[in-house]
């Protein structure tokens, strides 16, 4: 009987071994990484490329856009690169008068375009090359290079919106990366209405906050960086241009950006140690801030950084100098005025 | 007659021959062992069943059916259950009494049954009983339910699974065919860095649930929590954010499955994005503008264009079903449906297809696969099917069968010797 | 008692048949409990009278409601079972009044009908909302006694709706129904007396619609209106392009079609039978007969685009009549989306498609002017006429309708229930008889004659409740059970066949007993369900079957299978209390009485017999509740593909499986004797009620312990009494009391 008893515990526990490795291998299909291949069911369109190392990808990529990219600067990013797919053969005139318009442009005839315009072979490809400048806005640099590739009725839209000597500066890698890109169209028909382009990524209407502008000072068209912009010119035609722009992060920090504008009105760059020379704490809707004063030979120049919610915000006024000391005062008042919300 | 009573004897003999030789059996075969499985069974499914409005049918099912132990509370809502609820009580699981059971019976079939046509009848009940549950074990197991959704006059060639999660990386380059890598679950479970060399990138796992709350937050507003890394794709376009949730197992509820993870090029990172798995299959993301495009994100690597999404577990088959009509009739007058109806045409590969019709009651057959009529929506005109591959789904039959003509064999011998004892004594009324 | 044996045997026959008679006459013959007998199928319809109303043969008109054609009879019956869960009103007095009459004054007669006492509430805050008593005013009030309190009770209702339903308090609940009362009386009311438009003369000036709306001055009835708006629909058709914003025609028309559709909501059935050429056989309400049915819900004509609806509606009038049938069902397949178009295609069926005014509505407009004149001959004539009409455009639907009118009135579950009761009293009276003749050691011939009575009662018995379940499978065309309501009395009836058989066999009374008192509780509860507006809301227990459980050979294996194994398994454990019970009696008098000794005598053989009993018939019930319980399974492979799904039902079923298997093999194994037998059999009860109703309440609200359920509390005290019967059986006293009559 107790070996009988003993057989049994041995037979259990085999039981339970052969079970329980049978259970382990009959739920077992393992895991596993699988790879294999189906006929396309992707519809969108196929586009790649290469970044050139200078250049950021914008996050907000929406619309009919295919991709945006940025120049990466100490400023932050600037100018704004874009692939925008269209499913038929869109009119380079229709296209130069959607990006015309925007810079205040006078309607682009075919005449008009002919000289704007360029054939430019990059690799085994032709694109249209036009060059749109602002003319809607007096001593305005902004600038739009639109790239158009054709193919078996399908086109390539690639614009390049920003300064005009960013786009001198980076046509280059703008070549580069047109010839890096791969190219297909989607299944689906994305319609040749003139999209909007989407607005710059520094531009953040949620938080952005509001002042008071005396009421003398001119308000000209913000860009893409730029959340305000106005103009003050006196008799003499003397000009200020005021600004106010956002960028995320620190911007290369204080003493870059100051160095930056001392450069613009032709002040020699100070050390960390002489920046006390130019700045001195204010501050601006209860937080800390740092007013930057510098006043060049003939140009001057007023301004706040305030960092804050992991953002930089410049309020800058530049221009002639007499004219600045006399809006010194207007200047800040309007500092005072400014409420983050 | 002398033959009867000699092969009588000879089996009887082998009874106790089989009882010496299996004499460490005996024990195992105790009927006391089988009242007392059967009783514990009694709580088990009793105990499972009350569990089901609290965790589900799945949930209760993996707690206490397919496992050696449960631990159950006693609910909270029940007289007393502010006290008793504290206490856990363990119950023994479905694997653990089905395996002892079967073990019990089988010790029972050699050492006690029988081999007589007299007992007959027990021995095929018994001998049912077991497939039953060797076969019930076996489905546990192996069988897989997925669904599948077509819409009206589009045809689909996929299925997905009811549960689990798959990361799936499409490169879309060729316009032809599709590559598609897709990570399960159970390896994004795991955690940590995942290599394949399917992928020229490699993937670090950073959050993984299988269910959460997701909002839009509104522009502007800086990431926090879970997504405060995401710098790309919809979770950052959308400014979405998560909070983590536990998994709801009752049969409506909806689980967002979600994943946070980096892509790497050697040690240069792609940058980190956020994806969200719709319970219902991932074509509904395309329903919500913000989110359209969680059904894929494009990751543009090496002049390749990959689409990335977290999905319900999918399986491609080697053939297509197109939605033709849906029908979905209710009685005059009332809100009772009285047919669901969903016409299709099976698209075989070479060209060949058939026409059927799938309604309650009368599922498609092919492939090893049966689709159900599952849901339908005859307004928004889509159909889903509840698609079953269960490869033992023959045992019950058998064992039915078995069961049911020892039942009848058992019987009719007791209810012929009852009828004939009983007409001999009784008397007219 | 020293009478000779043959006038004995005389007499006893005398009140052997006196019995049978009382069963016969409580179970088929005309008496105080139904309206119609056994004799009524057979006599069929009587000539209608001169002198009153016919309102048998107005009973007769089939309509539909519930999905399903019935006698406007069923209707009003169940519609009394929800408002009233009686199949009578009361008059103001208080005097009982038949369905059918309190149907016809509310559809005719509202000034009348809104007297009658319609309405059952007696929960005292819903009473004390409408400023009532209990013991003042009863349980029973008329509509006109809710009438000014009707905005009340709509926003206590809405704020009950409000509340989760597991969460609902009794008022609420209680709140909601009235509510729901409410608006059921209002839509009968309405149905046949459509609403009025509630124009002011001068609304209708300016919408130029005086000319055609109804005049009571100079129209006889409504159909007046109802042809001068199918003139307005023909001329409009002629002139489509007449059919654009600012039309004053065709302002008109689209008043009128308004109006119509509105009335499709106050509709509770529908009175008008299929047009001849109509293959879907579609019934319709008048205003559906009038204008079409609308293709949405009326709130989504504020999406529509007016300027496109109208364009739509031109171009759609202005095709030829079989394109535009064609087009129709291009847009309603097509285009389920569009609002604009989708109410275009019924404007355009009903001024272009729908050209005449069905004689119908005539004939009904007719029956109510002629009642509301006492106008008999006019009324009984239209009666005829009516059920003409509907029976020949109803077809095959209408073939079951003279059945079920009388089948209503013979009340087959309440006659069985009554004459249950007498088996049982017979029964019962039985015993103490036998133990009486026992105590003096007579042979007990009294008791005999009782348990062949009881026996034969419950051959009769059986017969009508079979004719009961029969009677439902041909007016449904369906298998026996096929929802809780029925189910309820399949097992009742199951476990009385048993019992009939096993009386057969061994006529000791016993089974005779446990049968007619399962049989009747059964019936108790069937009737209780019937009453459940959670269950039942249109107060029909042979409703329509929902498309899963639509196939007749489950519903007839499988279904029916597994309620015999409830039924044998509640049998068992009736047995089982049967021993308790047995045992209890001779514990308290074996010892006392100085017949002690010759009861315990017979305690051996009764034990051995209900001990074979309860195992008899548990072998049956694992029989079906295995069988039934596999069925299922195969069922639910064919059905949704997975033999087994641990559903809540089927684990149910799994239950008493396993019950009834651990009681065989505990007797098998000798681990029971039959104290433990009896107690496992009691236990069965349990099991089989959890399986049946418990199951059932869990599956209310699977969030939640569906637990407000109103079976609730019924479950829990039958649970109780069953462990209360444990108890007893397992009490010390019954091992010690016959070592005690031993000793003495």
């Amino acid at each position: 009987m107790p070996g009988s008893f003993l057989r049994a515990k041995a037979f259990l526990r085999l039981c339970i071994v052969v079970g329980s490795t049978w259970m382990l291998s009959s739920c077992g299909d393992q895991p596993e990484i699988r790879s294999y291949e189906i006929p396309s069911e992707y519809t969108g369109p196929v586009v790649s490329w290469e970044l050139p190392e200078e250049w950021g990808e914008n996050p907000d990529l929406s619309g009919p856009m295919a991709g945006s990219f940025h120049v990466k600067t100490d400023l932050g990013p600037v100018g704004r690169i874009g692939v925008m797919p269209f499913r038929e053969s869109v009119s380079s005139v229709d296209v130069a008068n959607m990006f015309g318009m925007e810079l205040g442009q006078a309607t682009i005839d075919e005449e008009k375009l002919k000289k704007i315009s360029e054939i430019k072979k990059i690799g085994d490809r032709e694109f249209e090359w036009i060059r749109i400048s602002d003319d809607g806005h007096e001593g305005s640099t902004r600038t739009v290079l639109l790239a158009l590739y054709r193919n078996k009725g399908e086109t390539w839209l690639f614009p390049f919106i920003g300064d005009r000597d960013l786009i001198r500066e980076q046509e280059q890698n703008f070549e580069s990366f047109l010839f890096s890109t791969t190219l297909r169209a989607g299944k689906v028909e994305i319609r040749a209405k003139a999209p909007a382009l989407p607005p710059p990524p520094t531009h953040d209407a949620h938080g952005a906050p509001t002042w008071e502008i005396p009421k003398h000072w001119v308000k000209t068209s913000a860009s893409s960086m730029r959340l305000a912009s106005y103009e003050v010119t006196d008799r003499n035609g003397s000009k200020l241009d005021f600004s106010v722009t956002s960028f995320p992060g620190d911007v290369g920090g204080t003493l870059a950006n100051v160095n930056r504008w001392l450069g613009q009105i032709g002040i020699d760059p100070v050390q960390e140690a002489d920046l006390d020379k130019y700045i001195s704490p204010i501050v601006l809707d209860e937080k800390d801030a740092q007013l930057v004063v510098a006043e060049g030979e003939t140009d001057s120049l007023y301004a706040a950084i305030l960092l804050f919610e992991d953002r930089s915000w410049f309020f800058k006024i530049t221009g002639n100098r007499e004219l600045a000391k006399v809006e010194k005062s207007n200047f800040l008042s309007f500092l005072e005025s400014v409420c983050f919300h | 007659m002398s033959k009867d009573t000699k092969s009588k004897k000879r089996k009887k003999g082998s009874l106790g021959e089989r009882r010496k030789k299996f004499a460490w059996l005996v024990p195992l075969a105790s009927i006391n062992l089988t009242l007392t499985l059967l009783s514990l069974s009694m709580i088990l499914v009793f105990v499972a069943t009350l569990e089901q409005v609290r965790i589900g049918i799945r949930g209760a099912l993996a707690e206490y059916f397919e496992s050696m132990f449960g631990i159950w509370y006693y609910p909270e809502q029940f007289w007393g259950g502010e006290f008793l609820n504290a206490i856990p009580i363990p119950i023994p699981g479905g694997y653990l009494l089905g395996g002892l059971l079967i073990i019990n019976l089988t010790a029972a079939y050699i050492t006690r049954f029988q081999w007589t046509g007299k007992k007959m009848g027990i021995q095929l009940i018994h001998l049912g009983i077991i497939m039953l549950l060797v076969g019930q074990l076996a489905t546990q197991a192996m069988q897989e339910e997925s669904r599948m959704q077509i819409n009206k006059g589009e045809s689909s060639n996929y299925i997905e699974r009811f549960h689990g999660v798959e990361l799936a990386f499409s490169d879309v380059t060729d316009p032809e065919t599709q590559r598609v890598v897709t990570i399960p679950q159970e390896i994004i479970e795991e955690g940590g860095t995942i290599r394949t060399a399917d992928l020229p990138f490699k993937i670090q796992v950073k959050h993984f649930g299988v269910n959460c709350d997701f909002t839009v937050s509104p522009e502007g507003s800086t990431p926090a929590g879970l997504v405060k890394d995401v710098n790309r794709g919809v979770g950052q376009t959308a400014n979405l954010s998560i909070s983590e949730k536990e998994e709801d197992f009752s049969s409506e509820g909806l689980n967002f499955g979600y994943l946070i993870f980096e892509l790497f090029d050697g040690t240069n990172s792609l940058g980190t994005w956020l994806t969200l798995a719709h319970p219902g299959g991932n074509h509904w993301w395309k329903e919500s503008p913000k989110l359209s495009d969680l059904a894929f994100q494009p990751i543009r690597h090496e002049g390749k264009l990959w689409g990335v999404t977290l999905r319900s577990e999918r399986e491609y088959l080697p053939y297509s079903i197109e939605l033709l009509d849906v029908e979905n009739e209710f009685y005059q007058g009332t809100e009772i449906p009285f047919n669901f109806e969903s016409d299709i045409v099976l698209n075989l590969e070479g060209n060949q297809s058939r026409r059927a019709l799938v309604y309650m009651n009368t599922p498609l057959r092919h492939g090893g696969k049966t689709f159900y009529q599952y849901q339908m929506n005859a307004a928004a005109n889509y159909t889903v099917f509840q698609v079953i591959r269960n490869p033992s789904w023959l045992v019950p039959y058998i064992a039915c069968v078995l069961v049911s003509i020892g039942l009848l064999w058992q019987f009719s011998f007791h209810l012929i010797r009852f009828l004939r004892k009983n007409s001999n004594s009784a008397q007219p009324a | 008692m020293n009478e000779e044996n043959p006038k004995k045997s005389v007499k006893g026959k005398i009140v052997l048949w006196a019995l049978v008679l009382l069963g016969v006459y409580f179970a088929f013959l005309p008496n105080r409990f139904a309206s119609s007998s056994i004799l009524d199928f057979a006599k069929g319809e009587p000539a209608p009278p001169t002198d009153s109303f016919d309102l048998e043969g107005f009973s007769r008109i089939p309509v539909l409601r519930g999905g399903r054609v019935k006698p406007i009879d069923s209707v009003a019956r169940n519609a009394l079972l929800v408002l009233r869960n009686k199949r009578t009103a009361l008059d103001e007095a208080g005097n009982k009044i038949p369905a059918i009459n309190w149907f016809a004054e509310v559809l005719f007669n509202p000034e009348v009908g809104d007297k009658l006492k319609t309405f059952l509430i007696d929960h005292d805050q819903v009473l004390g909302l409408l400023g009532k008593k209990l013991s003042v005013d009863g349980k029973f009030f008329s509509y006109q006694d809710l009438e000014p309190h009707l905005s009340e009770i709509d926003a206590s209702a809405r704020e009950a709706g409000k509340v989760e339903q597991e969460k609902r308090d009794s008022f609420d609940q209680n709140i909601i129904e009235l509510y729901r009362s409410a608006l059921l009386y209002r839509k009968i009311k309405a149905t046949l007396s459509p609403p009025d438009p509630q124009l002011s003369p001068e609304m209708a000036e300016q919408l130029q619609v005086a000319d055609v709306l109804f005049d009571p001055e100079k129209d006889k009835d409504l159909t007046a209106e109802y042809v001068r708006f199918r003139e307005l629909t023909k001329e409009l058709s002629s002139r489509p392009e007449d059919i654009r914003m600012g039309s004053a025609d065709f302002a008109k028309v689209v008043f009128f079609l308004d109006h119509y559709s509105r009335m499709n909501i106050w509709s509770e059935f529908f009175a008008i039978p299929p047009e001849k050429s109509d293959p879907k056989k579609q019934w319709r309400s008048i205003g559906e007969s009038l204008v079409g049915k609308e293709p949405l819900d009326s709130k989504e004509k504020q999406k529509m685009d007016p300027s496109r609806f109208a364009s739509t509606l031109q171009e759609l009038v202005s095709m030829e009549p079989d394109a535009l049938a064609a087009r129709l069902l291009q847009i309603r397949e097509n285009q389920k989306m569009d609002p604009t178009v989708l109410f275009a295609s019924q404007y355009a069926e009903a001024i272009k498609l729908r050209r005449e005014v069905d004689p119908v509505l005539g004939l009904y407009e007719k029956l109510k002017a002629s009642y509301q004149d006492q106008d008999y001959s006019t009324f009984n004539q239209t009666v005829a006429e009516l059920r003409m009409v509907g029976t020949e455009r109803a077809g095959d639907d209408a073939s079951t309708l003279e059945f079920e009118k009388i089948y209503n009135g013979f009340e087959p579950f309440y006659r069985s229930s009554i004459a249950y009761v007498l088996i049982f009293l017979i029964a019962g009276v039985s015993w103490l008889a036998a133990t009486y003749s026992t105590t003096l050691g007579r042979k007990g011939e009294t008791a005999r004659l009782l348990r062949n009575a009881a026996y034969i009662l419950t051959a009769i018995v059986l017969l009508s409740h079979t004719f009961g379940l029969a009677g439902r499978m041909y007016i449904e065309g369906r298998p026996p059970v096929t929802n809780l309501y029925s189910s309820a009395l399949f097992i009742g009836w199951g476990a009385v066949l048993l019992c009939f058989f096993t009386e057969k066999y061994l006529r000791l009374g016993v089974a005779s007993a446990m049968g007619s008192l399962v049989g009747f509780g059964s019936l108790v509860i069937a009737h209780n369900l019937s009453l459940d507006s959670s269950l039942n809301p249109t107060g029909d227990t042979m409703e329509m079957m929902r498309a899963v459980l639509d196939s007749n050979f489950w519903l007839a294996t499988h279904v029916v299978i597994i309620t015999i194994g409830y039924s044998t398994t509640f049998l068992a454990g009736f047995l089982g209390i049967a021993y308790v019970c047995h045992k209890l009696v001779l514990s308290l008098f074996g010892g006392t009485t100085k017949y002690g000794s010759k009861l315990m005598g017979t305690q051996k053989d009764a034990q051995r017999i209900l001990g074979a009993m309860i195992y008899g018939i548990t072998c049956f019930s694992l029989f079906f509740s295995l069988v039934g319980t596999v069925l299922g399974g195969i069922w639910a492979d064919q059905s949704w593909g997975r033999f087994w799904g641990w559903d809540a039902k089927e684990n149910g079923a799994l239950l008493i499986v396993i019950w009834n298997a651990i009681l065989l093999h505990a007797r098998w194994s000798g681990t029971a004797k039959i104290r433990g037998i009896s107690a496992i059999a009691i236990f069965g009860n349990v099991v089989t009620a959890w399986s049946w109703f418990g199951t059932n309440m869990l599956g209310v609200g699977l969030h939640s312990y569906g637990f407000m359920d109103k079976a609730f509390n019924p479950l829990m005290y039958f649970i109780l009494s069953q462990l209360i019967f444990i108890g007893i059986a397992y009490l010390p006293s019954f091992k010690s009391k016959p070592t005690i009559e031993a000793s003495a």
